[in-house]
């Protein structure tokens, strides 16, 4: 419509040109062709006419003679190779082959340029309209088929290329540039594929190639030694890539690395991995570290390389992890050591896998799980590793640093993760960490935060909950004792001398016995925390407050009149030079009350301290062991007859000969740091069990007491660390 | 510039040497033009010279002059020398021009003058020609006489109207025209019946359906209301059809389309509709991974890209203006989407268009501030799914914006009226800086080197008319007889020049 309107004047007239020419002229032009094409081949060139010999062709192509020059061209060019090229290199075949092929090549493709450029306006509408090879292309399939395809040179051509390759594996010197041109002809052949250098090259020489290493991995393999092993097929695989590189073409590099990789580590590296006295484990052994990172490095490049050689070092791991965790000495292993002991060998085996396997994941998973699975065949690792890390955070141990508490407690949280039983250290940390704060044993508050810290990173709040009430409660029993103390001061309440400190502790924070033990406590403490109790049952009614006296503890101020000298009990009454000895003495609540039972009597009997205190066996008996024969150093107590075992009508009086280097003395309990004894473990299990089945219950509060007192012949100050729990009248 | 030079030079023959080269064959003129161009980049092209010019720059193998001349004997081509161009670039091996005008050819088909068709082409040119299911004739009897003429002016053998002739869709040519033609070219006839015969046995093939017609197809929608209409407006009978509406599709205001041969492919919200002009038909495919409105889209082998938009209207809140950046693209024939990348700048409102492999993002809106576009053009390349932006900061506003492509060529209309053309070796460029009200909602259509400019709205009100920007005049002009054949309510409108079936228009006509 409107297209016409805008050009109705000016319409564009095409002229029609002649098609036809007559056949002769053809036929002299192509003749003018062909002569010069020849004269380019025998690189006569310089007198050719570029202008004339475009033209020429320029015209039989726009006259429809494209084919006649098309074909023309493919027979003088084939002529050309056949007669001369051909037959120049096959009488070279055992004269300077390879030079000879090469300059034929470069020959042809310097003549196939300048026939190219001629040639050019065939290539552009001709072999467009045709869908045919160009002119260059044309030329490299002839000179493919007629000269390096020609069976004779062909196979002489490979023959040559894999004898100097063979030559140069032996350490001889061969003419890399020529082995360079004859490869970079076979890709150029190819036309835009690597065909014809794979199919004349690549192949046979990879092939080649493997049955060299075959033969050479035997060598290898002979002189019977991982690292010389795995030393030298580094080095092939450096030198096959190299040459690769250099003078092959370089898409081959990635093929015949791999030739090397199968024959070289593929088939062997099960034998290479578990070579007796050179293999993994005598690495491991050793601390191999270079040999194994060298082994790393090979191992990778192949599949299921580093399975192979994971396997192994895991079996070597479990084996070592095994038997630290199954040493049962006869005593049980000290926790400490224990702990100490997969620490040092996460760390060894940490430090490989920084140095020698680059951090491979794989690898550091075998680890954890290896870790996990030894771990975790000692039920007692949860308990060991609290333990551990309860020695790391108790008071007075050897002067670590707060960096150095720090690290240690990163680890142990590494060996915390590979716990299955999370609930069972949990539950042992609790204990261990009332420990630490009812006896003010905590080397730091802020240390302590930051453990509990890592462990809410690691599981959650959920998990640390109780931890951190059991903070708390330190916190608010420090006010309630302030508040009592001012009370006390201002309404002048007699606490007999004792004096008192009280932590009331949330049931169900604080580890505690199922059902508290019955302990008869003095007098004097008694009403000491009486008064606590009117006072703080005042400021919260509806409160029940519990003692729990197997968690508390007392300094006694004692007196001791004997002799220095370790005489006999005889000699007790006798007169003293020195005269009296002052001590305080750190004992537990329990321990407390058997003492000020000597106050009243000189002698008692197991069986009528047991009746008097009413302290459950157990307890009285571990109290009593710790004070008649426990160190000598501790023994406050003289048992008759003298000997470890306690019966009931054995005979206790006080030991007045009591000597001690140290004003305060604090008698250990027995088993402190060996972890729990057996009943207690397994009541420990009891309880994990029955949280596992329902999460924390009611709301219940201990109290803490400590007393403080004196009196006359042994004169027994203490102090006393009491256990109240206390319950909650709900409505 | 000239490879013949070029190489010439490096020949190692004669001119290497020489100060003085003999170029016979050229004319003076020409060779002067020529020269002229080399050191100038002007090439004083004629409708005298074009011919010649083309012949010595092909000659001498200077690539951009024969770009050069080929456009300008494209914008030259008409109905009177249509062959003859194409002759010129088949002779010359010139791929753009060979393309084009074998087009034209097909598509002017009825109109182009006779004698051309008749002296220039050889058999199997015609044979190529009665391949073309586009080719444009209203009726197959057209074709049938125009083969028979042929054969006669050609003096040809009886074989080749044998050949011929078993491309003609002989079954659609109604009874009394057949017979009337049997009649004018009674030695025929015995060909002509058995060829009938042969066709009438082979029932499901193509020679039963007509040759399909150049038509626009326009996409309507409401703001606010349900479903889009389709109609098509027929370029040979100048009429309007309906077509199957979506009665579902409830794309938000900012749905995107894009097409393909015969099928439309319209996406928004979460939803992805086909329309299929051969049955008709739309279809609901696979949801995509994240809705979008507003968003851009574009087919490229045989995959619809969405890319970008604004997942603002999806939830209703209005001040929610945030953008999705991903792109994701549907497999055709798997029904399957995939996220393949992120725009490099995300946007939403622009206008976008695909060329080849890759699909070009013209604009668009960036974030929260309703009003706030970018004048960025960002491609994004399919072959490597990746998202550039190409140009920063171009002196145009070309969000809200529509585009249509001829070739490598993209038109952009934007709102204001200015018409930007675009191509991968040329920067935009402004075409057109007629400024008028500023419209949205509008379509563009690409057609006879001319932009069909249809219906848009604006806050002074609604258009239903077309206008027609002629590329080669660069003029605009409003069709007077031609209006879209919606009510007005706000269209939205999106549209496309398809081959669509003869069969497809012959009801539903809009009066």
């Amino acid at each position: 419509m409107s297209r016409n309107q805008a050009r109705k004047d000016t319409k564009m007239r095409i002229r029609a040109f002649p098609m036809t020419m007559d056949e002769k002229y053809v036929d002299n032009i192509w003749a003018l062709l062909k002569n010069a094409i020849q004269e380019i081949q025998k690189k006569n060139n310089s007198g050719l006419s570029f202008e004339e010999l475009y033209r020429n062709a320029y015209t039989m192509v726009l006259h429809k003679h494209g084919e006649k020059l098309y074909s023309g061209l493919q027979e003088v060019v084939t002529d050309h190779l056949v007669k001369k090229v051909q037959v120049d290199v096959l009488d070279a075949l055992n004269n300077n082959f390879l030079l000879i092929l090469n300059s034929a090549w470069s020959d042809h493709q310097t003549s196939m340029v300048m026939i190219r450029d001629i040639l050019m306006y065939m290539d552009r509408v001709y072999v467009q309209q045709n869908n045919v090879d160009n002119v260059y292309n044309l030329g490299l399939k002839i000179f493919r088929d007629e000269v390096v395809r020609y069976q004779t040179i062909n196979e002489h051509l490979r023959h040559t290329l894999l004898d100097m390759v063979a030559k140069e594996r032996r350490g001889e010197v061969v003419d890399r540039g020529a082995v360079k041109n004859a490869c970079q002809m076979l890709m150029i052949l190819g036309i835009e594929t690597r065909q014809v250098y794979v199919e004349d090259f690549e192949q046979p020489f990879l092939s080649e190639s493997r049955e060299f290493y075959q033969t050479e991995s035997q060598k290898f393999l002979a002189e019977n030694s991982a690292s010389m092993y795995i030393k030298k097929v580094e080095a092939r695989i450096n030198e096959e890539a190299e040459r690769a590189t250099h003078y092959l073409d370089k898409t081959t590099e990635e093929p015949i690395v791999k030739v090397l990789e199968e024959e070289l580590i593929s088939k062997h590296m099960k034998t290479i991995v578990e070579m007796e006295n050179s293999g993994v484990i005598h690495m491991l052994k050793n601390n191999k570290t270079d040999d194994l990172r060298c082994m790393y490095k090979l191992l990778v490049r192949v599949p299921n390389g580093l399975k192979t050689m994971c396997t192994c070092i895991s079996g070597y791991l479990r084996e070592q992890g095994r038997a630290l965790v199954s040493e049962e000495g006869e005593d049980g292993k000290n926790a400490i050591t224990y702990v100490q002991n997969l620490l040092d060998l996460k760390d060894r085996f940490d430090h490989f896998l920084h140095e020698s396997f680059g951090n491979d994941n794989l690898f550091k998973k075998m680890i954890s799980s290896d870790f996990e699975h030894f771990i975790n065949l000692n039920p007692k690792s949860p308990e060991f590793l609290s333990l551990f890390i309860d020695d790391k955070l108790k008071k007075g141990v050897k002067g670590m640093t707060e960096q150095e508490i720090e690290t240690v407690l990163d680890k142990s949280m590494v060996l915390f993760r590979f716990l299955q039983e999370k609930d069972v250290f949990e539950r042992y940390y609790k204990q261990h960490l009332a420990r630490r704060l009812l006896l003010n044993k905590s080397v730091s508050d802020d240390s302590e935060k930051n453990m509990i810290s890592k462990l809410k990173t690691e599981c959650g709040c959920q998990f640390t909950t109780k931890l951190e009430g059991m903070f708390k409660d330190m916190t608010v029993s420090n006010g309630y004792m302030e508040e009592f103390r001012n009370f006390t001061s201002q309404v002048d309440v007699n606490l007999g001398g004792v004096d008192l400190t009280v932590r009331v502790l949330t049931t169900g924070y604080w580890p505690t016995q199922s059902a508290t033990p019955k302990c008869n406590i003095t007098s004097a403490p008694r009403a000491a925390f009486e008064q606590f109790r009117r006072f703080y049952l005042a400021k919260h009614s509806g409160r029940q407050l519990t003692l729990q006296p197997q968690l508390g503890s007392a300094d006694l101020n004692a007196v001791f009149y004997g002799m220095k000298k370790e005489e006999s009990s005889e000699s007790v009454g006798a007169s003293s030079s020195k005269g009296p000895r002052k001590h305080i003495i750190q004992v537990s609540t329990y321990q407390m009350c058997v003492l000020m039972l000597f106050n009243n009597r000189d002698k008692w009997t197991y069986e009528e301290i047991r009746s008097e205190t009413d302290i459950p066996e157990k307890d009285l008996m571990r109290a009593i062991q710790s004070l008649a024969v426990g160190k000598i150093a501790q023994r406050i107590l003289h048992k008759e007859p003298k000997n470890k075992e306690i019966e009931p009508s054995h005979v206790f009086t006080v030991n007045d000969q009591f000597t001690s280097k140290l004003y305060r003395v604090k008698i250990q309990t027995v088993a402190a740091s060996k972890g729990e004894a057996e009943p207690e473990r397994k009541e420990t299990r009891t309880k994990v069990d029955e949280d596992r089945k329902h999460e924390y219950p009611l709301f219940i509060i201990y109290v803490f007491t400590i007393i403080c007192f004196n009196r006359s012949f042994l004169c027994i100050m203490k102090k006393i660390t009491c256990l109240v729990s206390r319950k909650e009248h709900e409505n | 510039m000239s490879n013949y030079f070029h190489a010439m030079f490096t020949s190692g023959m004669k001119e290497e040497q020489n100060n003085v080269i003999n170029v016979s064959g050229i004319d003076a003129n020409i060779f002067s033009t020529i020269l002229n161009y080399l050191y100038t980049g002007k090439s004083h092209l004629t409708i005298f010279n074009a011919q010649d010019l083309i012949a010595a720059a092909v000659y001498l193998q200077i690539e951009t002059l024969i770009s050069l001349c080929e456009e300008f004997l494209l914008s030259n081509t008409g109905t009177s020398n249509c062959v003859d161009v194409w002759k010129l670039g088949v002779t010359y091996n010139c791929e753009l021009l060979k393309q084009k005008t074998w087009i034209y050819i097909v598509e002017h088909f009825k109109s182009i003058e006779k004698p051309q068709l008749l002296s220039r082409l050889e058999e199997c040119e015609v044979l190529n020609l009665l391949h073309e299911d586009n080719l444009n004739s209203e009726d197959e009897k057209d074709i049938l006489e125009f083969v028979l003429e042929w054969i006669t002016a050609n003096n040809c053998e009886v074989d080749s109207l044998k050949r011929l002739i078993k491309n003609v869709r002989l079954p659609l040519i109604d009874q009394t025209s057949l017979t009337k033609i049997s009649h004018k070219y009674e030695k025929f006839r015995p060909i002509i019946k058995t060829a009938l015969e042969e066709q009438s046995n082979k029932e499901d093939s193509n020679l039963n359906n007509p040759r399909k017609e150049k038509a626009f197809v326009v996409l309507q929608r409401t703001s606010y209301m349900l479903g889009i209409s389709v109609a098509c407006y027929s370029l040979s009978k100048k009429k309007w059809y309906t077509l199957s509406s979506n009665k579902a599709c409830s794309g938000g205001t900012g749905y995107s389309t894009c097409s393909r041969n015969e099928e439309i492919y319209l996406s928004g919200a979460k939803k992805m509709y086909k329309f299929s002009l051969t049955e008709n038909l739309w279809t609901s495919l696979k949801d995509m991974i994240n809705g979008r409105q507003c968003h851009a889209s574009g087919i490229v082998d045989n995959s619809v890209y969405v890319l970008g938009g604004s997942s603002s209207m999806l939830n209703t809140t209005m001040h929610d203006f945030s953008v999705v950046p991903s792109i994701e693209r549907y497999n055709i024939t798997e029904d399957v989407w995939e996220v393949v990348g992120e725009m490099e700048n995300p946007t939403y409102d622009s206008a976008y268009a695909t060329v080849k492999t890759k699909i070009f993002i013209f604009g668009g809106a960036i974030g929260c501030i309703p009003g706030v576009y970018v004048k960025d053009i960002q491609c994004f390349d399919t072959v490597s799914n990746t998202c550039t932006k190409i140009y920063y900061n171009l002196p145009f506003t070309l969000s809200l914006a529509t585009a249509c492509t001829s070739n490598n060529d993209i038109y952009i209309t934007c709102p204001s009226g200015q018409i930007i053309h675009f191509n991968e070796e040329s920067s935009p460029t402004l075409i057109s800086n007629t400024k008028g009200s500023q419209l949205m909602g509008f379509a563009t259509v690409f057609h006879d080197n001319s932009l069909y400019i249809m219906g848009g709205y604006s806050v002074i009100g609604e258009t239903d008319f077309i206008h027609k920007f002629d590329l080669n005049t660069r003029k605009q002009i409003r069709m007077s007889n031609l209006k879209l054949p919606f009510t007005k309510n706000t269209n939205e409108y999106s549209a496309c020049a398809m081959h669509v079936s003869r069969t497809l228009l012959s009801n539903n006509t809009i009066v």
